[in-house]
């Protein structure tokens, strides 16, 4: 155990003596910021021309005539709980978290996870194959520690520093979100087991951030899988952004086949429970956990046999 | 040599895509004792090197080391190796130390007061905290080295330890290797394209063609041949040339440049030297002609290039 705690402190100091490594992470903290600025500034330009309890009772007869019109359980649960939610905002007077508050700009400020993902998969690309291209492979190699080993100390510290990166996306939006925007009035609310309550922000934000991160994990585990089979950084780094935003896409084209239920890309965004309907008919959470750690099973057995196996001959 | 030898090679054979890269070699290397590694271009070389640390697989044969298998016993057998293959590769953006530290890492005990005394060793400790980007290549060599000992191990392989050494660092090196090959018991099997370099540096040499061992034999060994050409420069080279003739006969002698080239065993060339005397004319040279490695070499090998 020892022998692996020092190996995975090998390659965190092998990503963080590099400088590119700080560049990457000062980019990440100044787009979260960005993106902090971006919301106040647009939250500014948008004068409030509607009282909330308007609102929320133009919301609460649409997902009353969705709840009519819906074809299955999930569907209909959802926007029963929906215009349950609503109904009990009026009755009781609590606003919901305006499009200019805090909450609301927390929760959406998940999307700056992609910011993470795309620096995570230029460091889980070349964790390996940059070891080819230094030539510093044949010195890693030819010590009395099983080549396996050392690969699972990549894989364990690129996904450490994939959940440095979460939580510096998380911790940035909040601190931007405390510089740029007002906390506002409104209250999350959620049904638990019938019951209308109140939903802490925190724990909202963090199970979108969690579920997230779980994409975060299979990108990685893909990205670390390339490059550690093609020995090649440019590579892995350009195949696994170009999944990363078509791989969903092609959801859409194939979802008339059956195959697409296996497809990777149908699971990745777990998030998609949240909403009223997944992205295809007939899957649901566990069968996409399922789907995702197969595999991730087979990204991390074709790495393993690929940096084991075969001659290093660079 | 009654010593158990520290590695061998029995037998290995190297196929990749049908091609046979090594054939058959079998070579055994011994503590104490510096061994070189010849051979031209594209002969296997490197390959040896790499299966001999692990880094490729043998098709057939077997590696041992310190008297385990490489194969079933990996992290004993490469416990007993330090190595350079090819160019000492490091990590340009940490520091010399940083570096080490690294490495001292993979191979488990070591301390900080080793990882000193080897910097001491390799003669780095002014600028070992500087990043290795700014090192010179033989600064790296040196690194390279340190790195290779940080472990004390029982057999070293070196792939072209001087690239890059200026004539002092050299001389330094080679003083150094003897000193652990003799007083530590190091085994030592050093690949040099620099034919001299080998010859004052090891005392073995294995010469390897197309895959396969042609020569193992000891650096001494030319000195072994009871006869040799000795370079004479006379006053009367035809006059000279005549009397060798007419005195010994069946001997190879020929004019090279304003020299008499005459191949003898050594006790003949003081007789020459009498006779020419005694005939009146001077002697002002008598060179021992010795054959360079390089020129045997080039006739082993049928002159293919080096490197």
């Amino acid at each position: 155990m020892s022998e692996m705690i020092r190996l995975i402190r090998n390659e965190w100091m092998k990503i963080f003596k590099r400088n590119s490594t700080f560049i990457l992470i000062a980019i990440l903290i100044g787009a979260v910021f960005l993106f902090a600025f971006v919301s106040s500034w647009s939250s500014n330009q948008q004068s409030q021309t509607m009282p909330w309890e308007e609102q929320v009772s133009q919301q609460m007869s649409v997902y009353e005539q969705q709840e009519a019109q819906s074809e299955n359980m999930h569907e209909k649960n959802y926007y029963q709980d929906q215009a349950a939610i609503a109904r009990h905002r009026l009755e009781n007077d609590i606003p919901p978290p305006q499009h200019t508050s805090f909450i609301q700009y927390l929760l959406d400020s998940k999307s700056n996870i992609t910011f993470a993902v795309l620096f995570t998969v230029i460091i889980a690309s070349g964790i390996v194959a940059s070891e080819f291209a230094w030539g510093t492979i044949k010195l890693l190699t030819i010590r009395p520690v099983r080549r396996g080993k050392i690969l699972w100390a990549k894989y364990i510290t690129t996904l450490l520093f994939s959940l440095t990166l979460a939580i510096i996306t998380y911790l940035g939006a909040i601190i931007g979100g405390l510089v740029f925007l007002e906390k506002g009035d409104g209250v999350l609310l959620t049904m638990v087991e019938d019951h209308i309550v109140e939903q802490s922000v925190w724990i909202e934000s963090l199970r979108l951030y969690g579920l997230a991160f779980v994409n975060m994990i299979i990108m990685t585990s893909f990205a670390f899988m390339i490059g550690t089979l093609s020995r090649s950084n440019a590579l892995a780094i350009g195949l696994s952004i170009f999944l990363m935003f078509t791989g969903q896409q092609l959801v859409f084209l194939f979802q008339e086949y059956t195959f697409v239920k296996f497809y990777l890309f149908t699971h990745t965004d777990l998030s998609q429970y949240l909403q009223p309907k997944p992205m295809i008919e007939g899957i649901s959470p566990l069968f996409s956990v399922t789907v995702l750690m197969l595999y991730l099973f087979v990204f991390l057995l074709i790495s393993h046999l690929s940096f084991t196996k075969r001659d290093i001959a660079t | 040599m009654n010593e158990q030898p520290v590695v061998q090679l029995k037998n290995i054979t190297k196929k990749i895509g049908g091609k046979t890269i090594i054939d058959d070699l079998s070579l055994d290397l011994y503590p104490g004792q510096v061994t070189g590694f010849l051979g031209p271009n594209g002969a296997g070389k490197t390959t040896t090197i790499r299966m001999m640390v692990g880094l490729m697989k043998v098709t057939s044969g077997e590696v041992m080391i310190d008297g385990y298998k490489l194969k079933d016993n990996y992290r004993k057998s490469i416990a007993q190796v330090g190595a350079i293959v090819e160019n000492p590769e490091m990590y340009k953006f940490m520091s010399g130390y940083q570096n080490l530290v690294h490495f001292a890492r993979l191979q488990g005990n070591i301390s900080k007061e080793r990882i000193k005394e080897v910097v001491k060793q390799v003669g780095l400790e002014s600028r070992i905290h500087d990043k290795v980007q700014a090192y010179s290549l033989g600064m790296r060599q040196r690194l390279g080295l340190a790195q290779a000992i940080l472990h004390k191990p029982k057999f070293l392989i070196l792939d072209e330890p001087t690239n890059g050494l200026d004539p002092a660092g050299i001389r330094e090196f080679r003083m150094y290797l003897r000193k652990i090959a003799t007083e530590d018991g190091v085994s030592v099997f050093v690949s040099s394209h620099l034919l001299s370099e080998i010859e004052l540096m090891c005392d073995r040499i294995a010469i390897i063609q197309q895959g396969k061992l042609i020569s193992i034999r000891s650096v001494q060994g030319s000195d072994q041949d009871k006869r040799k050409t000795f370079l004479f420069k006379v006053s009367d080279k035809e006059k000279a040339w005549q009397i060798v003739r007419d005195n010994f006969g069946d001997i190879e002698v020929e004019v090279v440049n304003d020299r008499l080239m005459i191949k003898l065993e050594k006790e003949q060339s003081a007789k020459v030297n009498r006779i020419f005397i005694e005939s009146g004319i001077d002697v002002y040279e008598i060179i021992p002609h010795k054959k360079t490695l390089e020129e045997e070499f080039l006739e082993m090998t049928g002159g293919e290039q080096i490197v």
